[in-house]
């Protein structure tokens, strides 16, 4: 294949990962929201978690570059979403939930970390 | 996000209920989606070729500026901090525009934030870039580039949202 083939080809592949992403975080987030009926944003924390094992798994494994954009990137970054974790947060201090706030906040941003040196190692370790 | 409360119904609250009107009550559930007896579309279905068009369009504007913003080990991740802003800015603006004021159709909250906003901004490539700074040594900077993204991304969220009550003609 030609190189200009190949690269229309991945930047489609990235468009359609990135769509399936993004179907896929709907159905998770509507999922996880269905079973639990707090005002905290659960759903997207899941989303959120479990993408960013898959990306340090996929980094950690030591993907192709070209694989590593389209499921990385595609995928993985259609899936996981930074301004609903904003937004949803801003909601919960509109609300005057400040430990829900703080929790979806902070506990986020600690456990994602830790999800991502899980993934990172146990993507290395099954490659 | 969770059931019911203001401003938000990216979970299946909504979908329910909207759903069984268009379907005329009679529905059945075709890959978890709930489709019209008739044969077209249900709103269900609608509305997730809607997440996806925005989906595919906000991973390609990220991967976009990815590749025009290449991230050099050490440094700060420009890329992925600057389309969380954005994004978390549009969102906040966007579902307290549509959410308190006259919405325009009920597809922009799903093409626009679920599928646009959800995909151009990232939180895996956020905590990955951090591992990488923190495993590399830049202690600075991996402690830095989450904790700014966490107060810079608030700050843009409350402006989209106060700016959504602010204006009034647009």
């Amino acid at each position: 294949m030609g190189a200009a083939l190949v690269g229309v080809l991945t930047w489609a592949g990235v468009a359609v990962f990135g769509a399936l992403g993004a179907a896929a975080r709907f159905h998770v987030d509507s999922a996880v929201s269905a079973r639990f009926r707090g005002d905290f944003p659960l759903g997207t924390l899941v989303v959120n978690l479990t993408g960013t094992f898959a990306l340090g798994a996929l980094v950690g494994g030591g993907l192709t570059e070209r694989l590593a954009f389209i499921l990385g990137t595609g995928f993985l970054g259609g899936y996981t979403t930074f301004s609903t974790w904003m937004v949803e947060s801003e909601r919960l201090g509109e609300d005057g939930d400040v430990v829900g706030l703080l929790a979806n906040l902070y506990l986020a941003v600690l456990l994602g970390f830790g999800a991502a040196v899980l993934g990172w190692y146990a993507g290395g370790a099954v490659t | 996000m969770a059931a019911g409360r203001s401003g938000d119904a990216t979970g299946p609250g909504a979908a329910v209920s909207a759903t069984t009107v268009r379907a005329g009550g009679r529905a059945r559930t075709v890959g978890g989606v709930v489709a019209a007896a008739d044969g077209r579309l249900g709103v269900g279905q609608v509305r997730l070729l809607v997440i996806m068009a925005g989906g595919a369009l906000g991973t390609l504007a990220r991967a976009g500026v990815a590749e025009a913003l290449p991230h050099r080990p050490g440094a700060w991740p420009w890329a992925t901090f600057a389309v969380n802003l954005a994004g978390a800015f549009v969102l906040g603006w966007l579902l307290t525009r549509l959410a308190e004021r006259t919405a325009p159709s009920r597809h922009w909250r799903f093409f626009l934030g679920t599928g646009f906003c959800g995909a151009l901004t990232t939180f895996s490539t956020l905590q990955v870039e951090t591992f990488e700074l923190a495993r590399d040594g830049h202690a600075g900077l991996a402690v830095g580039y989450p904790a700014a993204s966490i107060a810079a991304g608030m700050a843009v969220a409350v402006t989209g949202v106060m700016a959504a009550r602010w204006g009034r003609h647009w």
